[in-house]
């Protein structure tokens, strides 16, 4: 967690740097786009790639599955009042 | 680009599944994390460049610091419904919701106190909630529901699903799940165990 922590430190000085520089620091968004693939696309080899997680998937991927879907939709809807609290606050005072 | 994120996902774990070679999936997890830095360096410089963070997170109103403990409750009660529902136990279940998508302690922690079988099963519970939040957390931003996006990721909003939020739904959303993330991340080791104490 503290490297993690670290890492994002870093570029937050980085990132105050690069305020005289607004032709680089414009690039950034492509940049985290791309990486965003190259992760998503690296963790999903590590899923598929680990002996494990697919043996385990063929036992209680099904119950694995229905777990996460239920805690995903709880965590949502216990936090729904506040995200429609949020809307009607964007609406009323636009960034 | 949701559709692509998703192509890209099971482009992964079929190249896993049918390309890995034996023996490089050390490699693939050191590749994954050395993305996971850059990413979070380069989330860091784009925040800086969008004006003053402090004031921004002093501006967040103090409502919205209400949403980890709603999306740990959420899960909680959600995993109970889910032990009771698959006949496996009510408090293994909320449990298993408690991991709140940190899947490496919260399987071992599960392992440690209930047994191997539901140490595999909150693994994997939570392996499959990261994939959700990669597929979910897009939809309800475009959807204007940023902070019910956020609590999707769990404990990893603070880093896997980081890139995501940062992504669709800008500089206010991405202070407000590294605070999600570290908050969900410091209860995970209490709750876990503690939920685990009241198996009967």
């Amino acid at each position: 967690m503290n490297t993690l922590l670290a890492a994002l430190g870093c570029g937050l000085l980085f990132g105050f740097g690069l305020r005289r520089f607004p032709n680089l620091a414009k690039r950034i968004p492509f940049a985290i786009t791309m990486g965003l693939f190259a992760l998503i696309f690296a963790m999903g080899i590590q899923v598929g790639g680990s002996p494990e997680v697919m043996e385990s998937v063929v036992e209680i991927g099904s119950q694995a599955a229905l777990f996460a879907l239920f805690t995903v939709t709880g965590s949502v809807l216990f936090s729904l009042p506040l995200a429609l609290w949020w809307r009607k606050r964007q609406r009323r005072v636009p960034s | 680009m949701i559709l692509a994120l998703i192509g890209t996902l099971l482009a992964g774990i079929f190249a896993g599944v049918f390309w890995l070679p034996q023996g490089s999936l050390d490699l693939v997890s050191q590749g994954v994390t050395w993305t996971l830095y850059l990413l979070l360096f380069l989330i860091g410089a784009d925040m800086a460049g969008s004006g003053n963070l402090w004031k921004k997170f002093i501006q967040l109103d103090k409502r919205l610091f209400l949403l980890p403990v709603l999306s740990i409750l959420g899960s909680v009660v959600a995993g109970g419904l889910t032990g009771t529902l698959l006949q496996i136990g009510t408090w293994q279940g909320a449990a298993i919701g408690g991991g709140m998508g940190w899947y490496s302690i919260s399987g071992v922690l599960l392992g440690q106190t209930l047994g191997a079988q539901f140490g595999a099963l909150a693994f994997l519970t939570n392996i499959f909630r990261e994939l959700y939040a990669f597929i979910l957390m897009p939809l309800l931003f475009r959807w204007n529901f940023g902070p019910s996006a956020i609590t999707i990721g769990g404990a990893t909003t603070m880093d896997t699903t980081l890139p995501i939020i940062n992504r669709y739904g800008g500089s206010d959303m991405t202070l407000l799940a590294i605070l999600h993330g570290l908050v969900c991340s410091a209860a995970v080791p209490i709750i876990v165990p503690f939920l685990a104490s009241l198996v009967p």
